[in-house]
């Protein structure tokens, strides 16, 4: 009998996703970059951001009778020395929120505007109303190896529930702009491996790793196939190191944002990337909502 | 092309400049004043306000030049054919205008439908099985079997039945929604764009399995599944959670369908044998059910086609003494002279009238409809008869229930599923089930023939497609319908003839 393909299970309510967001809250985070037109924090454009991957994820579970429980998303944030979720107060997990507990949470809702050039040659502005589920925060150091243990805990809970069933995999995706303050690169990568290993009947844990660079004009290196691509600094290959290989259903839209073809040795990590580039990593690594029944 | 909801979102909330050709665009909110909106897997439908009524519009979040070819091939299938269960479709690409995460802008297409009032079949049994409703459950199972039936005998398939779309009307008809999966039979050849929800498919449909049997096996596991639930409607909630409806066909295949098992042997045991036999069509081994349309109507042997008349039988309108009867071919009284007014027989009925009471007989004779609350009675036409109650016209089904309420000032008879109905000062078209298909825009408006139907604006005639719209100008001072693909109509003093082919309508000279 031939194995099952894998990353390709429906998502249902019995065999949901999940999403972990992990960022970064150090105090590199309060430094500033051109979003929308304005001079904000990266920790005010990485909330927008995830907030609105969060609203996306959302959008994508309502039905006729309201929002289903396709999906558990979680968001950490770690500084100074812990890390935390992010997300307002849920009632059915200390961690994982779904979506209809987020659709309705009593949080912010806030305007942002863009300009617009419409197709007859006039310019609009577009107003449209996002929810501040995650609210910027700054802290200090980069306790990044505690959140990923957080998560594997979490996750280790998560695949023993529903890891005997075809439940596309959990993914994660860390967002940083600095390395970890808290352990040594080889305790990041037995964790990172660790938390790569838990895995549903569809596949392994997926690992997405975002440096977000600062304006410095360095390319970005987005999904590279092997070491050559990257930077020649220890922390770009000791990220490679600890992301997943991405799998074939991924590996086509990445082609179309890096224009390049995408051999099968890619990886869910991307380093100086800037804040346009976390939009197309976090569509990327939302991908797997096209799965949903 | 890959769109987020979120782009879609922005543009339905900044509506101006955004949309190509529908100027005059609504967006309906839900009770919490938001967009009212679903998503899908590959789009996201929005309640919307157009053309003096409500649409679902589709907008795509996965599409490209395959679904455009099927959306254009599927829209004008639709509106050429007549299915009462199918709505009018209007695919426009390039339609909306949304921007990207990057600021970049681009027209996407959406596909309009009118909006289906009614909630889908899930929800309808999640609460009918709620109230242990047997009998209104048994019923449904009999009304989707009747449709099952009318869907095997067609040229082309939905592709993806489900309960999610199938809607439920308040009178509990059905209608069915969502033709990104259809089946034509201008495809037969080709590979099917989509596989349809798993759930509901034989585990080994593959894109080769494209033909008009796509619909057999999601018609055997929904049937068997209503007659199951409505024995036991406490089994609603099994399997809910995974999207299916009581039965996984990967489970059932294998044999490991502890809820197929069960009710097999409950219907064995009740002997019935028609639902043994149309739940073990669950198990075939592949996609196309060769026996399903016999097994089904083994199930609903009251619903065979009502015997019409033919050569021989009763077919004539006789007067006597001022009165008139009815008789067959040969002459054989079948009633009395005793009625002051009658029409033929269409759909088996006959309108008939004793002084100002108005009734309905069969090919029996004898009374079936008691129209004696209404004025004045018009012939039926596909299973539909106008009836006058004051000023206002409405339509009656063929057991006499009130199908569709809305009050006319004028109607035509129902003829390739439309009819032309006058509100207030304009006529427009209906379909069999209610819903405005041609929004009123005419000042005259008369029966589809051929797929085609004459209208006229400020005094001027001219031909129009099952979508309204026109395929020749209004020009013409006179135009008489199609006939074998022919019309005849005028233009300043000149008459021409009128040929339907291919290419579409063409003007012919007449030299008189």
């Amino acid at each position: 009998m031939s194995e099952q393909p894998h990353y390709c299970a429906r998502i249902t309510r019995k065999c949901p996703s999940a999403f972990v967001f992990l960022i970064n809250l150090s105090g590199s985070m309060e430094e500033r970059v051109t979003w929308n037109g304005e001079a904000v924090s990266k920790s005010v454009a990485v909330s927008e951001l995830i907030n609105g991957t969060i609203a996306e994820l959302i959008h994508h579970c309502r039905r006729e009778e309201g929002y289903r429980d396709y999906l558990d998303i979680a968001v950490i944030g770690y500084g100074g020395d812990r890390a935390w979720s992010l997300l307002p107060e849920g009632h059915s997990h200390p961690v994982f929120r779904k979506p209809d507990e987020l659709a309705y949470a009593p949080v912010e809702t806030i305007r942002i505007f863009k300009e617009r050039q419409l197709p007859d040659g006039n310019r609009a502005v577009a107003a449209t109303e996002s929810k501040c589920w995650v609210k910027p925060h700054v802290l200090g150091k980069t306790p990044m190896f505690g959140a990923l243990e957080q998560v594997y805990r979490l996750l280790f809970d998560w695949t023993r529930q529903h890891g005997a069933e075809r439940c596309f995999p959990p993914i994660v995706i860390n967002i940083s702009d600095g390395e970890a303050t808290d352990a040594e690169p080889r305790e990041l990568l037995a964790m990172a491996e660790k938390i790569r290993e838990l895995r549903t009947a569809d596949g392994n844990v997926l690992l997405m790793n975002i440096f977000i660079g600062a304006e410095s004009g360095k390319p970005a290196v987005l999904f590279p196939a092997n070491e050559s691509e990257l930077p020649d600094t220890p922390y770009a290959r000791l990220l490679f190191a600890m992301s997943s290989p991405m799998p074939a259903i991924y590996r086509a839209r990445i082609g179309e944002l890096t224009g390049n073809p995408v051999p099968e040795s890619c990886r869910g990590m991307s380093y100086n990337a800037s804040m346009t580039d976390l939009i197309s990593l976090l569509n990327i690594g939302s991908l797997s909502v096209s799965f949903l029944t | 092309m890959y769109a987020d909801i979120s782009y879609y979102l922005e543009a339905i909330g900044n509506l101006a400049g955004r949309f190509r050709t529908l100027k005059s665009i609504d967006i309906l909110l839900d009770n919490r004043g938001m967009p009212d909106f679903q998503s899908g897997s590959r789009s996201v439908i929005f309640k919307v306000g157009v053309w003096g009524g409500k649409y679902a519009m589709k907008c795509y979040t996965h599409s490209g030049a395959a679904r455009k070819r099927h959306a254009e091939a599927v829209a004008d299938y639709l509106n050429r054919m007549s299915f009462p269960e199918l709505s009018p479709y209007r695919y426009l690409d390039r339609e909306i205008y949304i921007y990207d995460h990057s600021g970049q802008g681009a027209f996407q297409p959406v596909a309009l439908t009118p909006w289906v009032e009614g909630i889908t079949l899930r929800r309808w049994l999640a609460d009918r099985c709620g109230a242990r409703d047997r009998p209104a459950i048994r019923k449904m199972a009999a009304t989707f079997v009747d449709l099952a039936l009318r869907l095997l005998e067609q040229p082309w398939a939905h592709g993806n039945l489900k309960p999610e779309n199938i809607i439920v009307s308040k009178t509990h008809r059905l209608r069915l929604i969502d033709y990104d999966n259809m089946y034509l039979p201008s495809f037969s050849g080709l590979e099917s764009p989509e596989l349809g929800t798993p759930g509901f498919q034989h585990p080994y449909r593959t894109a080769r399995f494209f033909n008009s049997h796509l619909d057999d096996y999601s018609l055997a596991l929904i049937a068997t599944a209503l007659y199951a639930l409505s024995d036991f409607p406490q089994w609603y909630p099994k399997r809910q959670e995974e999207e299916l409806l009581l039965f996984d066909p990967h489970e059932v295949l294998a044999g490991k369908s502890a809820e197929l098992h069960a009710v097999k042997t409950h219907w064995l045991e009740s002997n019935r044998t028609d639902l043994y036999r149309l739940a073990i069509q669950l198990q075939q081994p592949a996609p196309h059910l060769p026996e399903l349309p016999r097994i089904l109507k083994q199930i609903r042997p009251e619903e065979q086609p009502v015997r019409y008349p033919v050569a021989g039988e009763v077919s004539e309108i006789y007067r006597e003494n001022g009165f008139y009867g009815f008789r067959s071919g040969k002459r054989e009284k079948l009633t009395e002279a005793v009625f002051d007014d009658a029409g033929g027989f269409h759909d088996g009925l006959a309108r008939v009238r004793i002084g100002k009471k108005n009734y309905y007989i069969g090919t029996d004779g004898k009374k079936r409809i008691d129209a004696t609350a209404f004025e004045q009675t018009e012939d039926f036409s596909q299973r539909r008869a106008a009836v006058r109650k004051g000023k206002r016209w409405e339509f009656i089904d063929s057991s006499g229930a009130l199908v569709i309420p809305l009050q006319f000032r004028s109607v035509r008879p129902f003829r390739q599923n439309r009819a032309a109905v006058q509100f207030r000062d304009q006529w427009g078209y209906i379909d069999p089930t209610g819903d405005c298909c041609i929004p009123p825009a005419f000042d005259q408006a008369f029966d589809f023939r051929e797929g085609i139907a004459v209208a006229g604006v400020k005094g001027k005639f001219g031909y129009i497609d099952p979508a309204g719209r026109w395929l020749t100008e209004p020009c013409f001072s006179f135009a008489c319908g199609f006939r074998r693909g022919e019309a005849t109509a005028e233009a300043d003093g000149k008459v021409f003839r009128i040929v339907c082919d291919r290419k579409g309508l063409t003007m012919h000279p007449v030299t008189v």
